[in-house]
């Protein structure tokens, strides 16, 4: 830890003096940010990559849970709290969410057997919030059409979700920016110093912050700021491959039955996005490193052995797969924990899955926390609501503008939205509109895109990058 | 409601070609410019060169730039552009060309850098005037790879070309004049966290920062029932688009009951009425296909057959 890297007085400093800081603008963060952003409070987000929720979040594969194993688990609790707080959010924001259920099909005649068994238990869990219902091969036939005639029953799980992720992680900075939250993007945090009524930041890029409160919601790299400000913790690290593909493949989420559920694996399931297409996984194995994001043939191999078996024939094409990494702790749980140095300072540790879906829940405790603290809510008199984003997709007939991307049905109106509400790089105004993500691969609308962002920035096109850093894409 | 109107969907070869056969038909053009693809294609195969033909056909036609199709019904199609949507009835031809095959498809593993193009980002980018490295990797051998190749060769230090199928209509010869390296083989595995830095076919490492896909598939993007060019079948001359284009447009004009073939080879049309049975099949020189339980030699690459009266099957012999 650097003892003095502020020097006795810096006018700087005081100018830069917050209530709260928070370090890492994934799901955790903002969801945080957005919690504190409804009170008086002056706050500020410090995120290493150029935009929000391109950490653990990324790999995220939009899906609200309701059954975590073990039902007696932080994650597990905090899943549900989180899924039922995820509709106001999503509401107010004017974020996509669709309500849906999970199938958990058995294929073989001794899963069968135990579903009963199994249902009984999850009901006895899960409570009347999140009804559970036994159903058979008929129902099955009728209301999945795309399933496998070997599915005998299934158990279905009411209550689950599908988010439009990104645009909830774009959401969510977009209503804390309007509300006074500041925000760093590009800049890491290299060292915490904790005084007496003051805790002291810097960034990597020489730029010192104080604050009386700090929240670490670093994700991956939350070890790292742990070990900054004393406090020690050591991730596991888990890679899950996704693969999406070009439509949507059922009604529902659908899972396999297992008689012996093991916590660590995720299990995955087939799943959708809210712009129609389909998604199987994730697998779990582990990375060998943070920056670990290969798909290997092993993966979708994987993937395609336990999930095929599950549909009909027709599965559509696969568009692409991608890896993400969960920060695993020792304990398999989350860890929401003051430092041991000072009870101003709260780590989120631990954000793997379900963390998307417990954010909400996450953000309230971890505000509690710092309230109990000391840290005084005041509520804003007036809040200004998420600038709505339109998409001509959602009301084609009643839209007009020029496509640029035809898979996901993208304006160059959207693209310049994107670029002005923020984006900078070509992954940026993917995520942020959904140009570029369909079967084409971006091969029909990459380079009008970027031809577009140039301009928006008022750059020249060699000047775009993917994603940041040495991620060019073209040169003169 | 006009139910004899022809609605072409994308103003490339295929598109402009239909639209020649059918005067009164509407042509719907998602880009700024029409002529897709092949207007900027100065590749010749057997003395044929993509961009004249487009020039000769764009002359006196009418195209509806900027307006993308989203929507097929039973009646036509929904298009949309700058002054809002609107529905066109007819029969709606969709020739909108191919797409890449995706990594996955292509089992194409490792990480997801900065530098990989899917060819038409790629065509579309050169020709724009921008560079994409300085050592390029394409990835598969036909009549768009090469042409791609012509341009880049002047532009690139160094240029490979890995296959693992050769083109219909270009020797390897010619990718060796433009100093390109050959490299038979099928890319496994790609390597760069920020930028591509390399990628390894299933025999060889090559250091590379730029990946241009261009394995490519017929791509229905609408589910339309007619298709012409390559949303149809994937095809490398442009004269045989031209042509192909020319058998749909006569089995409209001739109607009757359509039948739609079926088999293992690719074909277009995708059907054949009791008036009017010739398509072309996709595939090169020598290949032994069965047309309607008569085998064959194909003699040149895309040939014109007659399917004979019975079922439509057309499979490889």
């Amino acid at each position: 830890m650097g003892k003095s890297f502020y020097t006795d007085f810096d006018p700087f400093l005081y100018m830069n003096r917050y209530d709260v800081i928070i370090i890492g603008a994934g799901i955790t963060g903002l969801m945080t940010a957005y919690k504190l952003a409804h009170h008086d409070l002056k706050i500020i987000v410090v995120e290493a990559n150029p935009e929000p929720g391109w950490g653990v979040s990324k790999g995220h594969a939009a899906v609200v849970h309701v059954v975590q194993l073990p039902f007696s688990s932080k994650k597990s609790k905090m899943a549900r709290e989180g899924n039922k707080m995820m509709e106001d959010i999503c509401r107010e924001l004017g974020v996509r969410l669709e309500r849906t259920s999970t199938l958990i099909v058995a294929t073989k005649i001794h899963h069968l057997l135990a579903l009963p068994f199994m249902a009984l238990y999850l009901r006895l869990n899960l409570g009347r919030d999140f009804p559970v219902k036994l159903r058979g091969r008929r129902y099955l036939r009728h209301e999945e059409p795309n399933l496998t005639e070997r599915a005998l029953g299934a158990i279905e799980i009411y209550g689950y979700g599908v988010v439009d992720s990104f645009d909830l992680i774009y959401a969510l900075y977009e209503f804390s920016a309007a509300n006074g939250a500041e925000f760093l993007f590009g800049e890491r945090v290299i060292d915490v110093e904790i005084g007496n009524d003051e805790i002291k930041v810097k960034t990597d890029k020489d730029r010192l912050l104080t604050s009386n409160f700090l929240v670490n919601a670093g994700g991956l790299w939350a070890d790292e700021i742990a070990g900054l400000t004393g406090d020690e913790i050591t991730f596991e690290l888990g890679k899950g491959v996704i693969l999406v593909f070009d439509r949507r493949q059922t009604k529902r989420l659908i899972s396999p039955a297992y008689l012996k559920p093991d916590p660590k694996t995720k299990g995955g399931a087939i799943m959708f996005t809210v712009e129609g297409r389909g998604l199987w996984g994730p697998n779990l194995r582990t990375a060998k490193n943070k920056e670990d994001v290969t798909v290997e043939e092993e993966d979708i191999k994987a993937l395609t052995d336990k999930f095929g078996p599950l549909l009909k024939e027709d599965l559509g094409i696969s568009i692409k797969a991608y890896a993400g990494i969960r920060p695993i702790p020792p304990e398999n749980d989350f860890r929401i924990t003051y430092s041991s140095r000072s009870r101003r300072i709260v780590h989120i540790l631990g954000t793997e899955s379900p963390a998307y879906t417990a954010s909400p829940a996450i953000a309230e405790k971890v505000v509690s926390m710092l309230a109990s603290s000391g840290l005084r809510l005041v509520p804003k008199k007036k809040v200004f609501p998420r600038e709505p984003f339109p998409r001509i997709r959602d009301n084609p007939e009643g839209g007009k503008g020029e496509i640029v991307c035809l898979c996901s049905m993208v304006t160059e109106e959207e693209i310049r939205e994107a670029v002005r509400r923020g984006s900078k790089t070509l992954q940026g105004v993917m995520f942020r509109t959904g140009a570029g993500m369909g079967i084409c691969q971006g091969g029909r609308c990459m380079a009008e895109i970027v031809r577009i962002i140039a301009e928006e920035l008022g750059t020249d096109v060699e000047e775009v990058t993917l994603r940041g850093g040495n991620t060019w894409i073209v040169r003169k | 409601m006009d139910r004899e109107k022809i609605v072409i969907i994308g103003s490339g070869l295929a598109g402009l070609a239909l639209a020649e056969m059918f005067p009164d038909s509407i042509l719907i053009e998602v880009k700024r410019q029409p002529g897709g693809l092949f207007s900027k294609d100065n590749c010749p195969v057997s003395g044929n060169i993509g961009s004249e033909m487009i020039n000769k056909l764009l002359y006196g036609k009418k195209v509806e730039i900027e307006t993308a199709a989203y929507r097929l019904d039973s009646e036509g199609v929904w298009v949309i552009n700058r002054n809002g949507s609107k529905k066109i009835n007819g029969k709606v031809i969709l020739a909108t060309g191919f797409r890449e095959r995706t990594s996955v498809e292509l089992g194409i593993y490792g990480y997801r850098p900065a530098g990989i193009f899917p060819f038409t980002a790629a065509w579309d980018l050169v020709n724009m005037g921008y560079l994409l490295g300085e050592k390029v990797v394409i990835y598969g051998y036909n009549h768009y790879s090469l042409s791609l190749a012509s341009k880049l060769s002047k532009l690139c230090d160094k240029i490979y070309i890995v296959y693992s199928r050769e083109s219909l209509v270009h020797s390897l010869d010619e990718a060796l004049s433009l100093g390109v390296d050959l490299i038979q083989g099928r890319i496994k595995w790609v390597e760069g966290r920020d930028r591509i830095s390399l990628v390894k076919t299933d025999s060889e490492e090559i250091k590379t920062d730029a990946l241009i896909i261009a394995e490519f598939a017929p791509w229905n993007q609408l589910g339309a029932e007619f298709l012409a060019g390559n949303a149809g079948m994937i095809l490398e001359s442009p004269l045989k688009v031209v042509e192909s284009s020319m058998l749909l447009a006569e089995l409209l004009k001739t109607g009757g009951n359509m039948e739609r073939i079926r088999g293992n080879v690719p074909v277009l049309p995708k059907f054949v009425s009791e008036r009017f049975r010739k398509v072309m099949l996709g595939v090169g020189t020598g290949i032994r296909v069965t047309v309607g339980g008569h085998v064959i030699i194909t003699e040149e690459p895309y040939q014109v057959v007659e399917i004979p009266p019975g079922k439509p099957i057309v499979e490889v012999a």
